[in-house]
This record gives C-alpha cells, sequence and structure tokens, in this order.
C-alpha cells in the first residue's frame, strides 16, 4: 500500500480519516529507577493511548517525561509494570515506534532523502524504485520536495525536524513518539511547525505521544494532555481538550485552557521547589526562589 | 610569506658568502640545492667550493659517479621507492591492526582497561626503540623495518579509533536502532559512518608516526639490501656530506608535509564539509 493512498495527498483535501486500527498504547504500573536505591523517575504510570490518539506529555523540567517516552520507545526497560504496542510487549526499539528526537538526530553524512530512506533500506524488503517512491512522497508531506539533495547541515532548525519527521513517517509506524521536537526552533517556526504537524496528524491520524515542557504547545496540539508530577514522575492529572482540528492558535478557548493548565503546573511546581526549599534550606532559612522551576513556556 | 621566505634564504646565502665559515659544518643553501639535484644524477655547482677538489667530477669518487645505467642506480629514486612500498605496506597493516584493537577496545570494558593504559604508554616509547627487538626477532630483514613502523603508529591508531567511536553521539545509534538497523548493519550504516571525522584525524595522526618510524628504523637497518631514505641519510652522514645529510632531511620533511597536505588533510577536509564540521 502506497503511503499516497493512506494519506490522500493527491487531491489536496484531507480526506475523512482512515480508523487507525493500529497504534493502541498501554503502559501498566511502570517503574523506572535508573540507580538501585535512587528514587524512581517514573512511578507507578498507568496510561492508555487510543489508536489515533494525540497525547501529549506535560510537566517540569525532572519529571521524567522523557523516560516515559524512552520506555515507549524501548531505549529503557521498566523496572516493574508492562508496555504494550497492539497487545504485544515494547522490548527494544524498532521501527512501529517511530521517534523524532529533540535535536533531530539526522545522520550529517547523509542527504535529506538518504536519511528519510534510511529506514526502509534496513528493512530490506524493498526496492530501490519503491523506496524512492516512498521517500519523495514522505519528504512532499513535510513541504521539503525540493530539499532532498541537501545535507544536513545545510538545512535550517525547522526543516531538519520536518525531515525527522519524514523519516519517522515513512516508515509507516504505529505510533510516533515526539520528544521535546521543537524546543530548539524559535517561535515562528515552532508555530509553523504546529500547524504542520496538525495539518500531518489530521491526515493519517497516527497515534502521537509528544513530550513538551510548553503547555501552549500541549493545548494546541493534543487531544488529550497528561500533566506529569516531579520527583518521583507520577500521573496527576490528565485533561482532555474538546477542540476540533485544525485549530486557530490564536483563540480565546486555548488561551484560556493554557491559562489553567499552567496554574495546575505552577502549584506542582510550588510544590517541588518547596520540598526543594526543605531540603536544601541553609542554616539562616534563606527562601528560595518560587514558581520558575521548569514552567518554560516558549509559545 | 613566500617572499620573507626566499629572503631569508637569501641572507643566509650572503651570510655564507660573506663569513666564509666551513661549508662541511654549516653548508648554505646552494650547496644543499646542489645536493638535491645529485641525488638525483645531475651535477650542479651553484654553491661555492667547499673544497680545492669541488665540485669533483671524477671518477675518483666512486660515489658520485653520474654513468647511471638505470634509474634504479639514482639514489633518490631507489630510496624514494622503497621507502614508499615499505610506507604503504606498513600503513596499511598498521590501520588494519590499529582499527582491530581500537574497535575491540570500545566493545570490551576488559580489554579496554587492560590495553588503554599500556597503549598510552607504549606512545611514549619514541619508536626507534623497538629496533633492538626486531634485529633479534627478524634479524636485518624487511619485516624488521616493517615492524618497527607498525609499532611505532598502530597504538596511536588504536587509541583515535577508540576515542573517535567512544565520541558518537549516543542519538545516532538511537535512531539507528529506532529505524531497524541491527548488528552488522549498525556497524557498517551508523557507527562507521558516524565515526569518520574522528577516524580521519587518527589516520592523519598515524601517518606521522609511522612515517617517523619508518625513518628511524632505515636509519638503524642500514645493512637490509634495500635502501631507503633513511639508508641515504646515514650513507651521507658517512661521507661526512652535510649539504646532503640537510638535503634529505628537507626531503623528508617535504615528502612527509605533501602526503599531509594531498591526502590526509584533504581527506579530513572533505569528511568535514559533509558532516558541516566547518567553520563560516
Amino acid at each position: 500500500m502506497s503511503l499516497l493512498n493512506i494519506f490522500n495527498l493527491h487531491n489536496g483535501q484531507p480526506a475523512a480519516p482512515p480508523p487507525a486500527q493500529r497504534g493502541h498504547v498501554v503502559m501498566q504500573s511502570v517503574t523506572k529507577a535508573f540507580a538501585r536505591g535512587t528514587a524512581p523517575a517514573v512511578q507507578d504510570i498507568n496510561l492508555t493511548v487510543k489508536p489515533g490518539e494525540f497525547v501529549v506529555v506535560v510537566g517540569p523540567s525532572g519529571c521524567g517525561k522523557s523516560t516515559l517516552l524512552n520506555l515507549l520507545a524501548g531505549m529503557l526497560h521498566p523496572d516493574s509494570g508492562s508496555i504494550t504496542l497492539d497487545g504485544q510487549p515494547v522490548r527494544a526499539p524498532g521501527p512501529d515506534r517511530a521517534v523524532v528526537f529533540q535535536d533531530h538526530a539526522l545522520f550529517p553524512w547523509l542527504t535529506a532523502a538518504e536519511n528519510v530512506g534510511f529506514g526502509l533500506k534496513m528493512s530490506g524488503a524493498r526496492g530501490d524504485g519503491e523506496r524512492a517512491d516512498r521517500v519523495a512522497e514522505a519528504l512532499a508531506m513535510v513541504h521539503l520536495s525540493h530539499s532532498g539533495d541537501k545535507l544536513v547541515h545545510e538545512l535550517s532548525g525547522g526543516m531538519k525536524q520536518r525531515v525527522a519527521i519524514a523519516r519517522a513517517l515513512v516508515m509507516d509506524p504505529a505510533v510516533l513518539l515526539m520528544d521535546e521536537p521543537f524546543a530548539a526552533l524559535d517561535a515562528q517556526t515552532r508555530t509553523l511547525m504546529h500547524a504542520q504537524l496538525q495539518e500531518l496528524w489530521v491526515q493519517t491520524h497516527k497515534t502521537i505521544i509528544f513530550v513538551t515542557h510548553s503547555v501552549g504547545e500541549a493545548v494546541r496540539l493534543a487531544d488529550r494532555i497528561v500533566v506529569l508530577h516531579a520527583m518521583p514522575g507520577r500521573v496527576r492529572k490528565t485533561i482532555n481538550v474538546d477542540l476540533s482540528h485544525p485549530r486557530d492558535f490564536d483563540s480565546k478557548d486555548i488561551s484560556e485552557l493554557v491559562q489553567q493548565v499552567r496554574r495546575e503546573i505552577e502549584d506542582e511546581v510550588n510544590r517541588v521547589n518547596s520540598q526543594m526549599a526543605e531540603f536544601w534550606k541553609p542554616e539562616g532559612g534563606a527562601d528560595m526562589d518560587r514558581g520558575t522551576l521548569g514552567v518554560g513556556d516558549g509559545i | 610569506m613566500a617572499l620573507t621566505w626566499i629572503a631569508a634564504l637569501l641572507a643566509w646565502e650572503m651570510a655564507y658568502r660573506l663569513i666564509q665559515w666551513p661549508a662541511w659544518q654549516f653548508p648554505a643553501p646552494s650547496h644543499i640545492i646542489d645536493a638535491l639535484f645529485e641525488l638525483v644524477g645531475f651535477k650542479t655547482a651553484l654553491g661555492a667550493a667547499m673544497s680545492a677538489h669541488w665540485p669533483s667530477p671524477g671518477p675518483e669518487d666512486g660515489r658520485r659517479a653520474l654513468a647511471f645505467t638505470t634509474l634504479w642506480d639514482i639514489p633518490l629514486l631507489q630510496g624514494l621507492a622503497v621507502t614508499g612500498v615499505r610506507l604503504i605496506i606498513g600503513f596499511f597493516a598498521s590501520v588494519f591492526f590499529g582499527l582491530l584493537l581500537g574497535i575491540l577496545m570500545w566493545r570490551i570494558r576488559f580489554l579496554n582497561g587492560l590495553f588503554g593504559p599500556l597503549f598510552l604508554g607504549l606512545q611514549t616509547l619514541p619508536s626507534v626503540c623497538w629496533v633492538p627487538l626486531a634485529v633479534i626477532i627478524f634479524g636485518l630483514q624487511e619485516t624488521g623495518v616493517l615492524f618497527v613502523l607498525v609499532m611505532g603508529s598502530c597504538f596511536a591508531i588504536a587509541i583515535g579509533v577508540r576515542d573517535g567511536l567512544r565520541v558518537i553521539p549516543p542519538v545516532y545509534q538511537k535512531a539507528g536502532q529506532m529505524m531497524g538497523a541491527k548488528g552488522w548493519r549498525m556497524y557498517r550504516y551508523v557507527l562507521l559512518p558516524a565515526s569518520l571525522p574522528a577516524m580521519a584525524s587518527s589516520l592523519r595522526q598515524g601517518f606521522s608516526f609511522a612515517w617517523r618510524s619508518l625513518m628511524g628504523a632505515e636509519l638503524m637497518f642500514m645493512a637490509v639490501r634495500n635502501h631507503g631514505l633513511g639508508y641515504l641519510l646515514d650513507f651521507a652522514r658517512s661521507f661526512g656530506d652535510v649539504a646532503q645529510v640537510l638535503a634529505i632531511m628537507i626531503l623528508m620533511i617535504a615528502i612527509a608535509m605533501l602526503v599531509d597536505r594531498m591526502v590526509f588533510a584533504r581527506l579530513e577536509r572533505k569528511i568535514h564539509e559533509r558532516f558541516g564540521l566547518l567553520q563560516g
């Protein structure tokens, strides 16, 4: 089956999305500590993601967001609990769970098109001709048809992340895992990327699990926002975002929701900060600066 | 820059002609040019006479007889050919062992613990210190020369390769795994290309080690049948021909710089360009 058929790019109009059967992710009481006897990075995480759902995990720095994503990707293994994708346990990294990394992680010795084709080359099953077609389709999806021959360092930051997204999508993964993919971009580029990602998601209806520290980003993109606690990382709250796609990022609904979620996280940050202040309190009991830990909000 | 050099050489020549210090101790540039031409079979007399009989074209100086019958008789050509073949064979052997040891040290922590400090220590050992061992084991043979060359450079290459593999950003490996690169494919398509910038640098360094080791070995292995550049150097010394000694030293430097520029620096630059590691 060709990507074009799946994503219906020919007529330019996103057709009614095909029901996504794949991409059912279940985490059951997952705990992971990095060293024996230390506080776990994530503790007792229960999370179910439905096929085709766009879930954004948000929380302060050090809350275990990236750990969560690495567990899903199979790059880390839980100390206890289970992770399954479509009923199959997640054991190792694989092309069914494509990852878009924060620092793009494109291979600098390959061109953009070669980067996109890398996964297909590794799976080896397809001929060169079909591979080239699929690479071209994937590049077209991220509007980079004319940049396939460019080397990685010749691309701008936003283009690099678009290539990284094409590289993930071309493998037709069951779930797309995104680890703060736009954190290093400037605000205008990021807004553009949000619009394009939304468009892609409307077209493909892939299951996406997206990690960010930016509340604004979460509200713009998510069907459901999962707010994590810090120390240890736990699911504090989930918030459904009942706004239809594609969204107007400047609408009042969005800014109100951003305010609400931000307050929730600030409470959480203050809790952590006061804990830390307690812990680190010097002899005189100097007051610690509160409410700034990790609510980086780049939008 | 070039003009400054020319001026300096001219000043040197002038000083020589004015002060007239003994040519056998410290010749002028013109003597060295004579010596260079002589190495390829031409007798020139640009330099001031070093003695009453100098330059002496006569047959009384058998070593300087210019009646070369074949190209092989031209000392410099023979020297370059012998040295070149030794360098190519020895350097490739060195790269082979260096890569092997470097990869093993990177993969196997135990081997790294075992060899890492040892190889670093061996790098402090001047490569000519391998000569006595090579003479005893291999005798005065080509294998002995190659042994010294390999010992003098492969450990540096091994350390460089290991360090090059170590600094590969872990995210490349993660990305490779995510796209299904497993086993040898991970090595062939991810780790090897990712380590290219560091590999190029360690090859470049390995070459300069190999060159130095080879020159030292050739100086010491005078009795080996084939005569390389190092042999010519000590041969000139035995005749007290300081101009020729200096001429050969200059050649040694020039050849090493030329190979470095034309092969290794170029390779390194190509890779850095590809990776976008160049400034500007």
